[in-house]
């Protein structure tokens, strides 16, 4: 019997996908998009790696105001595949200038994140230092858990968008056994090529006083508060303010009151110069941190942390010929500060650059090359790398 | 940096979450009236799409792929609701 009304269910439920999945359904729509990457990365000192992501889209819209969609990683890890739910969320689209939003979403507040990081998208096949765990020490969210308000507003020729969210946010980092310092543990991952997840698995280094942002479950009961408002001005300029101030302290702790905040300020311009044969793009990311000092314990520093990148690309889209056509040039600085007092104190810089090929609208070619140079305490190093990828968007 | 700290001030920090709210609902209420833009369609989707990625040209995805497709983009890009619709027609249109 419980067979029966098991294949029952599997065949109802079956039956409802078929209706969900069909495209000529006069409602429900799906879509299935994403992309997927290799690199190849060679670091100096270091046995050359291969890399492989893959990142499927889920969309499924149900009317015209209510979408769900969701993003999966996997990635060849450790001998093994590591899957991840990289976001996962309800839009209801309430009005011409609100939409509502619950669930596992991209943080509004780190346009890299939101925007930028897949690898058919982002320029170069690393992130930006301190804007994801895969880079080290992550300063900002790359996704949140919670409830989210959004949209946008024309005024005359400008553009006014906005998303304000409350989500579980970040915890506070404590290791009270930790006297050694992790310094040396921050340096060894100096070169950053994986695209992907945002948030919950790759929370960076858990060193004392830094602090993770896969929070889940919520170590206290308080929830962050975050938001950001961007400006265009012209079509091809947006400038945008971000800020999340959470507490951060796990309850019944000594650190319980600590509390977080973040300022983010990002800029991009994307325009086309006939002048100069083709498209100028124009990134860029300030993120500011500061975790309260509450002097006592491994706490007692003044925590302040801030990163930030900015990045050129050209493509000479107007020349004739259609293989410089699909060619595109980028260079990236970003750099990575760390608190003085810390335990986990590497300062990083780094220059990369980068050749790109694009074989159609969203399958390109990266060849790129990175200088990152660590300060630690009393010394510093500096380890450069090739890296290749390959990525599609579909 | 001392700005960043004042900043991080509790009564700061407050202060600046309340008036972050208050300029988002000005925002929202203020221009709720503005201008419609008279933009075409073809317009808004080389401005918009490819002020983060390449654009897809319209014959990558059937009609109702697209309206999915800029559905999804209209919450992820803060798209208005008459640049999404425009964008869509276009987008329809060609392919």
């Amino acid at each position: 019997m419980n067979k029966f009304r098991l294949v029952l269910i599997l065949a109802t439920v079956l039956l409802l996908s078929q209706n969900l999945f069909s495209q000529g359904s006069p409602t429900h729509k799906f879509l299935l998009g994403g992309y997927g990457f290799t690199n190849l990365e060679m670091e100096q000192n270091q046995n050359a790696q291969f890399e492989v992501g893959f990142n499927p889209i889920f969309l499924w819209s149900i009317n015209n105001n209510i979408l769900f969609e969701s993003e999966l990683e996997f990635e060849l890890e450790d001998g093994g595949t590591s899957t991840a739910l990289e976001y996962a969320q309800i839009m209801y689209i309430m009005n011409k200038y609100i939409t509502f939003g619950a669930g596992k979403f991209l943080n509004p507040t780190n346009i890299f994140a939101e925007r930028f990081h897949p690898a058919w998208i982002n320029k170069l096949p690393g992130m930006p230092l301190g804007l994801s765990g895969h880079t080290g020490v992550q300063l900002v969210a790359g996704t949140q858990v919670g409830l989210q308000v959004r949209g946008g507003v024309s005024a005359g020729p400008t553009k006014f968008v906005y998303a304000v969210y409350v989500s579980n946010g970040p915890s506070l980092n404590i290791d009270e056994s930790d006297t050694t310092g992790l310094g040396k543990q921050g340096a060894g991952n100096n070169s950053i090529t994986n695209e992907g997840e945002e948030g919950g698995g790759h929370s960076g280094i858990a060193a004392s006083g830094t602090l993770n942002y896969g929070n889940i479950p919520d170590n206290n009961g308080d929830k962050a508060i975050g938001g950001r408002i961007g400006f265009l001005p012209i079509p091809e300029l947006e400038i945008g303010y971000g800020f999340e101030t959470a507490r951060v302290g796990t309850d019944d702790t000594q650190y319980s009151d600590v509390r977080s905040f973040t300022n983010v300020f990002d800029l991009s311009y994307v325009k086309d110069y006939s002048s100069l044969a083709g498209r100028i793009d124009i990134r860029g990311q300030y993120t500011w941190l500061q975790v309260d000092n509450p002097g006592i314990g491994v706490l007692n520093y003044e925590n302040i942390s801030s990163a930030w990148y900015v990045q050129l690309a050209y493509q000479p889209y107007y020349l004739e010929s259609s293989f410089l056509q699909n060619l595109e040039f980028v260079v990236r600085y970003d750099q990575l500060d760390l608190p003085e007092g810390a335990e986990l104190n590497v300062d990083k810089n780094r220059i990369a650059g980068g050749v790109n090929y694009w074989i159609n609208h969203s399958t390109v070619v990266k060849f790129a090359y990175e200088s990152t140079t660590s300060e630690f305490t009393d010394e510093s190093e500096t380890e450069s790398a090739f890296v290749f990828q390959l990525a599609m968007g579909f | 940096m001392n700005l960043m700290k004042k900043l991080n001030n509790r009564f700061y920090s407050k202060a600046l979450s309340v008036s972050f709210v208050v300029v988002f609902f000005t925002i929202v209420i203020g221009f709720a009236s503005s201008m419609a833009s008279d933009k075409p369609g073809a317009l808004l989707w080389g401005e918009n799409c490819g002020r983060c990625h390449n654009v897809r040209p319209p014959s990558s995805l059937t009609d109702d792929q697209w309206d999915v497709a800029v559905l999804h983009m209209r919450t992820r890009a803060n798209l208005t609701e008459e640049e999404a619709k425009k964008i869509v027609e276009f987008l329809k249109a060609g392919n």
